[in-house]
């Protein structure tokens, strides 16, 4: 009757085993099914329109008037598309320390992501002394089809975004402003980063630019 | 629902059965929190202003940290006196009127600062600080100023060594003076009054000043 | 797919040791012990029924567990570079993810404008084609697009081929119709662009060269855990001719 107990202890322990590893894949099926770890890392959206400052942890940001064109003047470069430029002059102003904002990028109705970074899609505002303006502007190249309904998401860090505030800014676009940018001949002219406000230059028809 | 498990606690022995287990526990709770607290160290204490080495304005004061080269790590020592905190119409070392943004005011802080001629000084970092805690921190772009606001422009003394990417002293370089003074110029809000300066090569470690009067 | 395989072939495993467990148990109440095995109060009959295998049967048994468990790390993932390579098509657009990349001139020319080699006199090999990123997100141009169209037995290219292969990437990705870097290459935009392999200046143009596309694979990092598109693979290479571009064909 020994060999009896011996089984019947082994498949207990069988059993325990199983029962721990059970739970740790039921965990680990619970945080996969509802996206806990892609929640728990998103950043914190906060939401905006054009003209009212957005309350950030680390600025205040206020998005301007946007305006668009097939061709854009940046610094000493021109940048032509087959898409269309969507240029938003943004307000920044520090809170309690020194601010280089890194990340802005246009979020469009269909989800997709159009960053701001690099020599067509330029944001570079610099760095703002708390209590001080900075006046910069972001540059997004965007198809036409993304213009309607876009957000402005702008944040501290460029490579992380993770668990801080995001502005989240509706720009109010619609499809037939993506039409009069894409079909326009005249061009944007983006003024550099600044703390002073930007002095307003009228941009040159886009063939011209050359 | 509650008895069985009230039985199961107050059950003779149950404690004894399990007197491993609760012992370990407290253990674990420690071992799982500092098996994680690289992390206080990465994302908090390293990323911010944490351990000031504090003063007064007009007195030197010995600041010590630790730097690391491609020739390994090493200490740095720097004294500092904190010589005036004046309102500013010129860039520091120029003559042009400063171009002010609205709304704001320049505020050049002089400081004296002695240290061995072949340490590695110019990356370092000047802010002014408010009664309420707000950090103004020395932009060189604002009125086109040197890149350091911690060493003599003309002559900065060696760069951290890199190894192969160079780095080092230059011998061609005029060497640094064993005692400078430097007056950068900071644009701050027109109502702040600044309280304190602040002086620092690498977070955490800082030299913080308070402005008398 | 490959976790819904490993993850059946777990189950199938868990469920058949479970199910032979209280069979065994159940034996071993109702059956006495056979008079001839030794009733070592140590050792399980279960124990005991496997020691007495053949050493055959449990290297097979062993095998059988080894190969299973290669599963779960992508041991029934089809291998790499069995398919026969496609052709390279100009003039038809092909899906080299992320991107659809249509080749429309294989061309070289002296000298361009506004464009610098490294070194004076060099010759740009131009590969001119219509790209579009089909990824949700902006991708930097540098790094998967010029990655996607490659040279490869060509002498005198400027730039050093990939680690481990032959491919070399262009020197620069450039948009045509404002000569700039494409970068970066927003989403769902069709950009007629360029491909620059610079060559030096003592070697002959070629007239003839081998032209790989090389797909990515959207998956995680295993590093840094965050998702990239990794795991360059050439889908499709041929020898195509290439001429000198002439001012009338510009």
């Amino acid at each position: 009757m020994s060999e009896v107990r011996h089984n019947s202890g082994y498949l207990r322990r069988a059993g325990t085993a199983g029962l721990i590893l059970a739970a740790l894949a039921a965990g680990r099926v619970v945080t996969g099914a509802f996206q806990a770890d892609d929640s728990i890392s998103a950043p914190f959206l906060r939401a905006g329109s054009v003209g009212k400052p957005v309350s950030l942890r680390y600025a205040d940001v206020t998005a301007g008037h946007v305006d668009g064109s097939r061709c854009v003047s940046v610094g000493t470069s021109v940048l032509r598309t087959p898409g269309v430029f969507v240029v938003v002059p943004l307000t920044i102003v520090a809170k309690g320390k020194p601010a280089n904002l890194r990340y802005a990028a246009l979020q469009d109705r269909q989800g997709r992501t159009f960053l701001a970074t690099g020599s067509r899609s330029p944001f570079a505002p610099g760095t703002s002394q708390p209590g001080l303006a900075r006046y910069a502007s972001v540059v997004v190249e965007v198809p036409p089809d993304a213009v309607a309904g876009a957000h402005l998401r702008i944040a501290l860090d460029g490579l992380d975004q993770r668990r801080d505030d995001m502005a989240d800014i509706d720009l109010g676009l619609t499809a037939a402003q993506a039409a009069g940018w894409a079909g326009s001949a005249t061009g944007v002219s983006v003024p550099d980063a600044a703390d002073q406000p930007p002095t307003i230059r009228t941009g040159r028809a886009c063939e011209d630019q050359t | 629902m509650m008895a069985p498990l009230r039985h199961a606690l107050h059950r003779p022995g149950w404690g004894r059965a399990n007197r491993w287990g609760l012992l370990a526990l407290p253990l674990a709770t420690i071992a799982a929190l500092a098996a994680s607290s690289d992390r206080v160290q990465l994302y908090f204490w390293e990323k911010g202003l944490r351990h000031p080495t504090s003063g007064v304005a007009a007195q030197w004061v010995n600041f010590r940290d630790q730097y690391s080269d491609s020739n390994g790590d090493h200490q740095r020592l720097v004294r500092v006196r904190l010589d005036a905190v004046r309102p500013a119409t010129t860039p520091w070392l120029s003559t042009s009127p400063l171009q002010l943004p609205p709304g704001s005011k320049a505020v050049a802080v002089t400081l004296s600062l002695q240290a061995d001629s072949k340490l590695p000084l110019s990356v370092c970092s000047l802010a002014i600080r408010d009664a309420d805690g707000n950090r103004y921190d020395y932009l060189s772009s604002f009125g086109e100023q040197p890149t350091s606001p911690c060493v003599p422009p003309d002559t900065r003394g060696p760069d951290a060594a890199m190894g192969e990417f160079g780095g080092g002293s230059d011998p061609d370089d005029p060497p640094r003076p064993a005692q400078w003074t430097v007056s950068p110029v900071i644009v701050v809000p027109a109502g702040v009054t600044p309280t304190e300066v602040d002086l620092w090569w690498e977070m955490p470690d800082y030299v913080s000043l308070a402005i008398s009067g | 797919m490959r976790f819904n395989v490993s993850a059946h072939l777990a189950a199938i495993a868990a469920v058949r040791s479970f199910d032979r467990f209280p069979r065994i148990a159940a034996m071993s109440i109702t059956e006495e012990p056979p008079n001839d095995e030794p009733a070592d109060p140590g050792r399980s009959k279960v124990a005991h029924r496997l020691l007495n295998q053949p050493l055959r049967n449990l290297g097979v048994g062993v095998a059988v567990v080894v190969l299973g468990t290669t599963a779960a790390f992508g041991g029934l993932e089809r291998a790499a570079g069995t398919d026969r390579l496609a052709p390279v098509k100009v003039g038809v657009k092909t899906r080299v993810e992320p991107y659809d990349i249509t080749l429309n001139r294989v061309v070289w020319v002296d000298d361009l404008p506004n464009v610098y080699p490294s070194e004076r006199g060099n010759r740009w090999l131009a590969i001119t084609a219509t790209i579009r990123n089909l990824h949700e997100v902006s991708l930097y141009g540098a790094v998967e697009l010029a990655e996607s169209v490659t040279l490869s037995d060509v002498d005198g290219l400027v730039r050093t081929p990939e680690p481990d292969t032959d491919r070399v990437r262009s020197s620069y990705q450039k948009l045509i119709m404002d000569n700039s870097d494409l970068h970066p290459v927003q989403p769902s935009i069709d950009y007629k662009m360029v491909f620059l392999f610079e060559q030096k200046a003592g070697t002959p143009a070629p007239d003839r060269v081998k032209v790989e596309l090389v797909g990515h694979t959207w998956r995680e990092d295993s590093i840094d855990k965050t998702e990239k598109w990794l795991d360059p693979t050439v889908i499709a290479e041929s020898t195509v001719p290439m001429i000198q571009l002439s001012e009338t064909s510009g």
